[in-house]
């Protein structure tokens, strides 16, 4: 049995509105890591949303676990079995503090205080929170309330954790620490791992990574076959890091690094 | 500039007061805010002004916290009072100042509604000062939760309050680096007319609310996918505990509130 299983997945977000996901098909094996990538607007985050019945295809099958997304009966269970870490960290802590947050999911389930308290001791330790469990999230880094937000994940004992841009709006400091938090989890546990990404050397990290585009995975192909693609890479426009990129699109323009350069320092002394 | 939020007025402690049980502490104030409307005599005053003394011996809260508490509601005593001083035409005439006349009922009207005042938020005060927000909405989501028969969504209540408190710092930090984001893009918020101020304020509130709003959406995904079902039955990590001083304190305010009824003329 597969972690999970897309058929055909049709979406769109209105009735009449444009096809957001147009047939995606693919399957992903327990623990394994897959890293997705593509430009704005591929439909990652939507993709990302069906895992757990956020949102529910149009027309297609999902089969997390075996079970089908679209059975009322199960659903409740998938959303346990499937954790989600979104984006911004301030945009999912609920709760008053670290410890009452990672508690958040688990009250949900209806999980006994006692199992509660032993639990968010195992995953505080997991994600390193264990020394801020009684701050209030004002007081946290992006990094440490991705980590809080992986830990209340992982408090449910999920079988699969999609993250979705988990790390886009930290600092390299930040970033560093998540991703050594889901390499981690990756190392030791059994864990299967969704996480899209717009950063190249992220995507490197996973076992497997689709390229989306227009709504469809256009390759699936292992990190490997990746690396050995790079003009591949170039052709598709895959975001490089902001700098190259950033560079790049003033070459485009006809300007070269020196060119800004002097202009900058004629602005300056004006 | 808000690095050092307190949210609330809440001053955290180990006094007898911080250690109670919040619901102990929301009945015991609700009984005594009653009998503050209960009294009209000056014995009924005294007991109550005793008690709120010995109440506030216990909280270890510095004055100055509960002055500054009472700051705001000080003009509005004063104006209630003369409002009464000077309307309640009845008793002998104590003072005459040209046109206007203070009676002797019409004086002890306003200062007894003036010390229902201030005793009111003195209590209240206290109560704010020695719990926090979080054991606060604990507490009133257990009281309100027997309505939860006639539909009332007491625990959907409770949640929404408890996240308004927790965004309350965000907002702060969300508006200190908008003023700056403005600030640096030559808006002034401290200087120029009321047009040009009210722009800049405009300026400052427009992100504040898209922002707020994209956030609301995000927080509902993150809720939904955490399993969060409002109407269904959760567990609670934070519990309330209930102790033989609670049962104490609360036996010692109804005998007293039966007392000050007792009092009453
Ligand atoms: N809530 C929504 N309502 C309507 N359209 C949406 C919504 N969210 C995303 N879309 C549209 O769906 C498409 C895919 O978006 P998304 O899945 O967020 O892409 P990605 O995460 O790859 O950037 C985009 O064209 C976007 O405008
Ligand atoms: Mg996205």
């Amino acid at each position: 049995m597969k972690a999970v299983t897309l058929q055909n997945v049709h979406f769109q977000y209105e009735e009449e509105g444009p096809a957001v996901l147009s047939g995606v098909s693919a399957s992903i094996q327990h623990g394994e890591w897959i890293a997705v990538i593509g430009p704005n607007g591929s439909g990652k985050s939507t993709l990302s949303r069906l895992f757990n019945g956020l949102l529910l295809p149009r027309t297609g099958e999902i089969y997390i676990n075996g079970k089908s997304i679209f059975s009322d009966d199960d659903l409740p269970v998938i959303r346990r079995e499937v954790g989600m870490v979104f984006q911004n960290p301030d945009h999912q802590f609920v709760a008053p503090t670290v410890r009452d947050d990672i508690a958040f999911g688990m009250e949900n389930a209806g999980v006994p205080r006692e199992d509660m308290l032993q639990r968010i001791e195992t995953v505080a330790r997991q994600t390193g929170v264990e020394d801020i469990l009684d701050k209030e999230p004002h007081r946290l880094s992006g990094g440490q309330k991705q980590r809080v937000a992986i830990a209340g994940v992982l408090a449910l004992y999920p079988s699969i954790m999609v993250l979705d841009e988990a790390t886009s709006m930290l600092d390299p400091n930040g970033k560093q620490e998540v991703l050594h938090t889901i390499r981690s989890l990756h190392a030791s546990s059994d864990v299967t791992i969704l996480s899209v990404t717009h950063q190249l050397h992220e995507a490197l990290m996973a076992d497997r990574v689709w390229y989306m585009e227009n709504g469809r995975i256009i390759h699936d192909v292992t990190a490997e076959e990746l690396l050995h693609n790079l003009d591949w890479l170039q052709e598709k426009n895959i975001p490089l890091p902001y700098a190259a990129s950033l560079y790049q699109s003033l070459a485009h323009k006809g300007i070269s690094s020196r060119s800004l350069e002097s202009f900058l320092w004629r602005e300056k002394s004006r | 500039m808000f690095e050092h939020v307190i949210i609330g007025q809440y001053l955290p402690g180990r006094s007898i007061l911080h250690r109670m049980d919040a619901r102990a502490k929301l009945a015991s104030v609700f009984f005594l805010i009653a009998a503050i409307f209960l009294t009209n005599s000056w014995t009924g005053y005294a007991v109550l002004g005793g008690a709120a003394a010995v109440i506030y011996l216990s909280s270890g809260v510095p004055f100055r916290y509960i002055r500054k508490g009472m700051a705001p509601i000080f003009l509005l005593v004063l104006f209630t009072f003369f409002i009464h001083a000077l309307f309640t035409r009845e008793g002998d005439v104590l003072l005459s100042l040209g046109a206007f006349q203070f009676y002797e009922d019409g004086v002890i009207q306003g200062l007894f509604i003036a010390l229902r005042l201030l005793l009111l938020v003195f209590l209240t005060s206290l109560l704010t000062l020695t719990t926090s927000p979080i054991e606060l909405t604990d507490a009133m989501e257990q009281f309100l939760s027997p309505l939860n028969r006639f539909r009332f969504p007491a625990h959907d209540v409770a949640m929404m309050m408890s996240i308004a408190i927790r965004f309350i710092p965000t907002l702060m930090q969300e508006t200190e680096k908008i003023i700056k984001a403005q600030t640096a893009r030559g808006a002034d918020f401290s200087k120029g007319s009321l047009k040009d101020r009210a722009q800049a304020f405009v300026a400052l509130l427009v992100p504040l609310f898209v922002r707020s709003f994209k956030r609301a959406e995000d927080l509902a995904y993150a809720m939904e996918a955490r399993g969060y079902n409002s109407g269904a039955e959760r567990t609670k990590l934070r519990q309330l505990i209930w102790k033989t001083r609670d049962t104490a304190a609360c036996v010692l305010i109804v005998v007293l509130v039966a007392a000050l009824f007792l009092l009453r003329e």
